[in-house]
């Protein structure tokens, strides 16, 4: 046996699909900071904008309630409301200019209690079902969510920002630090579909190519099961592809690294695991979850591809299964009003791997956990189905 | 010559040829279908119905008879708000009565008298014109307003590009490819996702054609065929164009019989005017013209795919190797590749146009790129390509002579 995977390994070790591999994997995760590259982050300014509007929302219905000189009760109570806003308005934009200026005369931390009293000034409010006369920030990297639910993430975010002395890198800035950029890359630039495209790519390339050169014949002659020969190739792939891909996310972390600084593994993504809480996760186990959920998805994509090769042994037809497999996981299958239904029991449910680590799919799902035993027991139940085929063939 | 056509048409990957038909007519034909059924339906609220929604049907008639109730609303509101201006502001109205012929010769079936009043206002009284919302939707620049109109009433007379943009089905098939100017339709996503198919469809095709000899092994036998290695990469090259041209071909002509097929649309003409500004000049081209146009940067594109799918077979025997270097080159946009070539070269490369429309239409970042220039470019490119993978070939001749003596 592993004789057999020594033997599989030399053969594939110096092919230049390897090379094609790791290439496809590095371009994919660095197009942001090819970006960042090209054209100056506009995020700082979008957030700074951000805060002025919302003050000058607050100012323009303060000269409004001023210039009205007979106020009932209710009116002046607005005026005590708006002026309270803007105090807290006014003190984030000022802590926001000097945090940001060359010589700053704050610390970031300054600015996350601001925008940390804000957020609980609005969450008080928002519990008391005063949600009226609210006025709340447009962040440019998240969508506002005037929810209870919503202003707890808020509260929960700068609190945790504050007590670790983090400044707020909004999802949008290209320009990140490498800690935040590699989670950012999945949660919002990079398709996960097109990173087990690639997967896919050397998967059909490894089980076709004896069929194609003509060495399954020889292959099929060497004095081991049909199984094993399947299953070593399987372990080639492993040991090629999954360190592949690992170094492409190294190059990856050390080019950002080294141009836009390295970062903070601590700094959070908050999110709701049930609808009711909030929980806060750090970049590091979202990157851990991320590659445990990933790892599950590549060994399913490499069952389908083994099954596949033993029904066809054309490239093109290994290819087009596991790419339309992958689009089962698109947005416009899977939360279609079929596939809602079905999705949580198929793998393809589990593919949009931020999504299901932030409980954010649009189509209901398992947990995390859950989400790796399906896929596990889908790969599982293809490579039982992949001895089966073998052990029929291989009876006299 | 012609046994080698034969022997390259035998050996095309006719498996992939026929899956790349099958996506095309589902993709296209479901794209035309949707445009013509749902997606152009036009509807409109009002203030007075607490804006609720009137959709008319998405049919020739149906377009007609939105813009009539429209004019028909339009002229009653402005009414009312002209009855409330002070008695010397009164009497000239302009829009109001343009208004009133455009409502008198829909209803008479008048399109040519309509667009004669309608291009006189324009050159006459702009500023009535833009107050007209009606035709604002065509055209808020009153320059192409004017150019469209001057080329209806010249070329087609009696027909009318509101009604015809929205229904026939020559407006919604070149509409797919996003040749559409009109009513800020919301065309990007759709033709982006028929441009990218083209792409794919060609660079899966010709790498899997200029990879094969040398991925079976067959490699050694074409040399003893009697034309060089040159004539054997363009006439591979030829063949293969020549294909993919016939799956455009039976996805266009398979998408324009769905369209025709739906109640209700007239089949519209191929003359339709399309309106651009190209270094701050209005022009028209027919839809024609446009689609024509596309077709051409399709093919160069292709082309380009033949060029270097050829030189990279020539060095590689790994049709990933191939793959992975077109897919760069034709997505190096999406890639954000072409950040790290200086603005201004970026036009002289293939990568930078991609969105076709863009590219026809000079919208967008090609206010003052003519379409020559693209053209040209593209040309240079695959005359390069198909030089250089010459050079190599007649390289590895000599390494091989040199060797074998």
């Amino acid at each position: 046996m592993f004789a057999q995977l020594k033997f599989d390994l030399k053969k594939n070790l110096f092919s230049s699909t390897n090379a094609v591999v790791y290439v496809a994997f590095v371009l994919l995760l660095l197009t942001t900071f090819f970006l960042a590259l090209d054209q100056t982050d506009s995020t700082a300014r979008q957030v700074d904008g951000a805060y002025q509007a919302a003050l000058q929302s607050v100012t323009g219905t303060i000269k409004t309630l001023e210039k009205d000189h007979a106020k009932t009760a209710k009116q002046t109570a607005q005026l005590n409301q708006k002026y309270t806003q803007r105090d807290y308005l006014q003190e984030i934009m000022t802590l926001n200019a000097s945090v940001s200026s060359p010589v700053p005369m704050n610390t970031p931390t300054q600015l996350d209690g601001a925008l940390l009293k804000y957020a609980r000034y609005n969450l008080k409010k928002t519990r008391q079902g005063q949600t009226n006369g609210l006025v709340l920030i447009n962040h440019p990297d998240r969508p506002t969510d005037s929810t209870v639910l919503g202003q707890q993430k808020e509260v929960t975010f700068y609190r945790y920002l504050a007590l670790h002395h983090l400044r707020e890198l909004p999802l949008t800035q290209t320009d990140v630090p490498s800690d935040a950029y590699l989670p950012f890359q999945f949660l919002r630039h990079v398709s996960p579909l097109l990173i087990l495209g690639v997967f896919a790519l050397q998967l059909g390339q490894l089980f076709t190519t004896e069929k194609r050169t003509g060495t399954i014949r020889f292959m099929n002659n060497l004095p081991v099961n049909k199984l094993g020969l399947l299953t070593a190739r399987m372990g080639t792939f492993l040991v090629l592809t999954l360190p592949l891909f690992g170094f492409a996310l190294l190059t990856v972390y050390l080019i950002v690294g080294l141009k836009f600084g390295w970062g903070n593994w601590q700094y959070p993504l908050v999110y709701s695991p049930d609808g009711r809480h909030v929980a806060i996760m750090t970049m590091a186990k979202f990157m851990g979850l991320l590659i445990l959920i990933l790892l599950a998805a590549v060994l399913f994509m490499m069952m389908l591809s083994a099954l596949v090769s033993l029904l066809s042994g054309n490239f093109g037809v290994n290819l087009a299964v596991s790419a339309a497999v992958l689009l089962l996981g698109t947005n416009q299958v899977a939360g279609s009003s079929m596939g809602r239904g079905v999705v949580r029991w198929l793998p393809s449910g589990y593919f949009d791997f931020s999504g299901v680590i932030t409980h954010q799919t649009a189509w209901p799902i398992l947990s995390i956990a859950g989400g790796i035993v399906v896929l596990l027991a889908w790969a599982a139940a293809l490579y039982g189905l992949c001895a089966l085929i073998v052990s029929r063939r291989q009876q006299l | 010559m012609t046994g080698q056509v034969i022997l390259e048409l035998k050996k095309q990957p006719w498996l992939l040829h026929l899956f790349w038909l099958i996506v095309l007519v589902a993709v296209m034909g479901s794209l035309g279908v949707g445009w013509e059924n749902h997606l152009q339906r036009h509807g409109v609220g009002f203030p007075e119905t607490g804006y609720k929604t009137d959709w008319d049907e998405a049919t020739t008639t149906g377009e007609a008879a939105w813009n009539m109730r429209y004019l028909e609303h339009d002229i009653k509101a402005d009414t009312k708000a002209a009855a409330k201006l002070p008695a010397d502001r009164q009497g000239d109205n302009t829009a109001q009565a343009l208004m009133k012929t455009m409502l008198a010769d829909y209803q008479k079936h008048d399109y040519r008298h309509l667009n004669q009043a309608i291009l006189k206002a324009a050159q006459e009284d702009p500023q009535a014109v833009k107050s007209i919302e009606e035709l604002n939707y065509l055209s808020s620049n009153n320059d192409e307003l004017n150019a469209l109109m001057l080329y209806m009433v010249k070329h087609l007379p009696n027909r009318l590009i509101q009604v015809d943009a929205m229904t026939s089905v020559t407006g919604n098939f070149a509409a797919i490819f996003g040749l559409q100017n009109y009513f800020s339709a919301p065309n990007g996503k759709d033709a982006e996702l028929l441009t990218a198919l083209l792409l794919i469809m060609g660079l899966t095709l010709f790498c899997d054609v200029y990879f094969q000899d040398r991925r079976l092994t067959t490699d050694t036998m074409m040399r003893t065929a009697p034309v060089s290695g040159m004539e054997q990469a363009l006439i591979r090259g030829g063949v293969t164009l020549g294909l993919l041209n016939v799956i455009l071909l039976i996805g266009a002509v398979a998408t324009l019989l769905a369209m025709s097929l739906l109640p209700g649309h007239e089949f519209g003409t191929w003359l339709q005017p399309l309106v651009y500004t190209l270094n701050s000049h209005v022009g028209t081209m027919s839809l024609a013209q446009g689609l024509g146009q596309e077709w051409l940067i399709i093919n160069l594109w292709w082309l380009v795919f033949a060029g270097l799918a050829f030189c990279l077979s020539l060095v590689s025997r790994n049709l990933l190797v191939g793959m992975l270097v077109l897919a760069v080159v034709a997505f190096a946009n999406r890639l954000q590749l072409l950040g790290l070539i200086a603005p201004a070269l970026r036009t002289y490369v293939p990568s930078a146009h991609t969105v076709f429309p863009s590219v026809i239409l000079y919208s967008g970042s090609y206010g003052e790129v003519a379409f020559g220039t693209v053209a040209v470019t593209f040309v240079v490119w695959i005359l390069a390509l198909f030089i250089c993978g010459g050079l190599i070939q007649a390289a590895r001749q000599r390494l091989r002579f040199a060797a074998a003596r």
